[in-house]
């Protein structure tokens, strides 16, 4: 292949490269600029002045309020039984309860929040764990748990403390 | 806990008084791009180096706030004063703005340099709505950052806090990213979960522009506005920017040790840039560390092609600082009792065994996902990566005559994170699916000074200084 072929060739592979490359920033422009176009003034201000709770709240999304529920009245060394029941996305829901736990962990630091996860069987299980002093937190109170017969249970042997069991209203 | 607004300037311009007292002896007066993102890059080190000192020494944590600036401005007039002694100042720069460049050119580039500067403003203020609590931020880098707090430094209770938390991972990662974390602890007089990603943040800042500086030196000012735009515009460099990883660092230090080393072949005391510049890649992270070593071999053997011995005993010397601090890193970890997962895994074979047995099962999936990431998924990385690519493999002599030590430094770059996958002990499907964006995207603003490159030595026949 003579030079002049291979500088035409090689000049054609750039420009086509440089082609493809032009077309990737007015793509790029095209996303970026409506994204931020999108996002009014005032949208990024509460960006840049919110406040920890507000952020919190962002982050969190429907878990936020079991969080602040937890942050605000489970004790600091507590430790924390977050349980849901027969629910169809039973492993979607423990996973979650993973994540909020590590996120309540990384917030706390470095108090530790031991948790363990449900579901139990049967009622007996959640007054055993409450009569050991362990929270009880329901992810998931829309479906039909045995929560009130393990109340019962725990009342008839005089261990329940009402404010043990924190209800998330999600 | 939070930042103040004083403590948020205090974090941003703490390294940059180091960074502007290292610019005067290692990098240029002319091109403010370059000094701008240079003094970030040198002044985080230097910032990270006196933390590491002053934890050594067993000094309290909280106190360090007030360290940095009185000893920039004391190496400001020492530096001074040095440097009026011997004339020893660092080179003007002789390819800044180039006297070609016109000045729709030039207009264009500050255009773009402002629109990538409000790109990732935008992305760091979209990432401020989550707090540092999950993921690699939170449990690699915030999290050692917050162990070294609550044990006040390096004290007694730290190793066996890093050994036995069971949400920190990869405990053995450099310092750089923990330590400036710590420092907005500091500043803060605690535990913060966002401003503790500004100093990173700072450094992303750098990177973009010294993508706009250093392909206006290898291509012109058209090229460096297509580059920024692409690196700023890219998914990579959104995550970069919401959250407190080390990604943007390793980027930063790759670019910044290839544009000092292409720079240096028209006045050798770019070579200081070098140095520091691999010395702050080597820190960055266990990627890192593995990319400045590549760095170093590209520049060996780059300088082994070219002539004399001369040449590699200096790019051996160069690397010593570099080399002082992994041997650091490996010393920290040992007194710790933390150990790197992926060689020293006790429950696995060893790695070389590892990457013999998976080699036939890994590398298939390793090529998908690079392509699906790459080149299937064009905002991934603007097709940066996929461009330096192609123009190395249909055009070797351009690359090899132009872009030589770029070129070998990316390539065994992307070898050796092709060996980690072969060799990994974790799930390939996990890993990949958890790390293969943000590798790309370390090698993407490299990418584009070696294309831009390439592409200038097809056109020019001759490489620019």
């Amino acid at each position: 292949m003579s030079t002049t072929t291979r500088t035409v060739l090689s000049r054609t592979i750039v420009a086509v490269v440089l082609a493809v490359l032009v077309g990737r920033v007015l793509a790029t422009l095209s996303v970026r600029g409506q994204a931020i176009a999108a996002t009014a003034p005032s949208v990024q201000l509460e960006r840049l002045t919110a406040d920890f709770d507000t952020r919190i709240r962002w982050s969190l999304d429907d878990d936020a309020e079991l969080f602040f529920a937890l942050e605000r009245h489970v004790p600091a060394d507590a430790m924390v039984m977050l349980y849901a029941t027969e629910v169809p996305d039973l492993e979607h829901t423990r996973d979650r309860m993973v994540l909020l736990q590590l996120r309540l962990q990384a917030l706390r630091y470095p108090a530790e929040v031991p948790m363990g996860y449900g579901p139990f069987e049967n009622a007996a299980a959640y007054a055993s764990l409450l009569q050991d002093g362990m929270w009880l937190v329901n992810v998931t109170p829309s479906t039909p748990v045995p929560l009130t017969e393990a109340f019962d249970v725990v009342e008839r042997t005089d261990a329940f403390e009402l404010s043990r069991c924190v209800m998330s209203r999600r | 806990m939070t930042l103040s607004w004083l403590g948020i300037v205090h974090v941003v311009l703490a390294p940059l008084a180091f960074g502007c007292v290292i610019a005067r002896w290692a990098a240029p007066r002319g091109d403010r791009l370059f000094v701008l993102a240079f003094a970030q890059l040198a002044g985080t080190l230097a910032l990270a180096l006196l933390e590491f000192a002053w934890l050594a020494a067993r000094l309290d944590v909280a106190a360090f706030r007030f360290v940095p600036l009185p000893v920039a401005a004391i190496a400001w007039f020492a530096t001074r004063r040095a440097i009026a002694r011997s004339g020893d100042e660092a080179p003007l720069d002789p390819s800044s703005h180039g006297p070609g460049a016109s000045r729709a050119a030039r207009v264009t580039l500050a255009i773009a340099v402002t629109l990538a500067c409000v790109f990732v403003a935008h992305f760091a203020l979209a990432g401020s709505e989550t707090l540092v609590m999950i993921g690699d931020e939170a449990n690699i880098w915030a999290g050692k950052a917050k162990a070294i707090w609550v044990e006040n430094g390096f004290n007694a209770g730290l190793g066996e806090r890093l050994r036995s938390d069971f949400t920190l991972q990869h405990q053995d990662y450099p310092l750089l990213n923990p330590l400036l974390q710590v420092f907005t602890f500091a500043n803060a007089g605690g535990i913060v979960h966002v401003g503790n990603r500004i100093p990173i943040f700072a450094c992303v800042v750098a990177l973009v522009l010294l993508v706009a500086s250093s392909v206006r030196r290898a291509a012109g000012s058209w090229a460096a506005a297509i580059a920024v735009l692409l690196v700023a515009g890219c998914h990579g460099i959104v995550e970069e920017c919401e959250n407190a990883a080390a990604d943007g660092l390793v980027a930063l230090g790759l670019l910044a040790v290839l544009e000092c080393a292409a720079r240096a072949r028209s006045d050798v005391r770019w070579w200081r840039g070098v140095g520091i510049a691999l010395a702050f890649l080597a820190w960055s992270k266990n990627e890192g560390t593995m990319l400045a070593v590549c760095a170093v071999v590209a520049l060996g053997l780059d300088a082994a092609t070219r002539g004399p011995l001369r040449g590699a005993l200096r790019v051996a010397a160069t690397a010593i600082p570099a080399a002082a601090l992994v041997l650091l890193q490996w010393g920290f970890n040992f007194a710790a009792g933390v150990r790197n997962d992926l060689i020293g895994n006790p429950d696995a074979p060893p790695f070389l065994e590892r990457v013999v047995a998976q080699a036939w099962d890994h590398a298939p999936k390793v090529a998908r996902a690079a392509y699906e990431r790459g080149v299937l998924d064009p905002l991934q990385t603007n097709w940066i990566v996929l461009a330096f690519v192609v123009l190395a493999l249909f055009l070797p002599r351009i690359a090899w005559r132009h872009a030589r030590t770029a070129t070998i430094a990316l390539a065994l770059g992307m070898l050796g994170f092709v060996v980690v996958y072969l060799g990994t002990s974790r799930d390939i499907d996990w890993h990949l699916r958890w790390s293969i964006d943000r590798i790309l995207f370390q090698l993407t603003p490299a990418c584009a000074l070696a294309a831009a490159t390439i592409a200038r030595g097809a056109f020019d026949g001759k490489p620019r200084p």
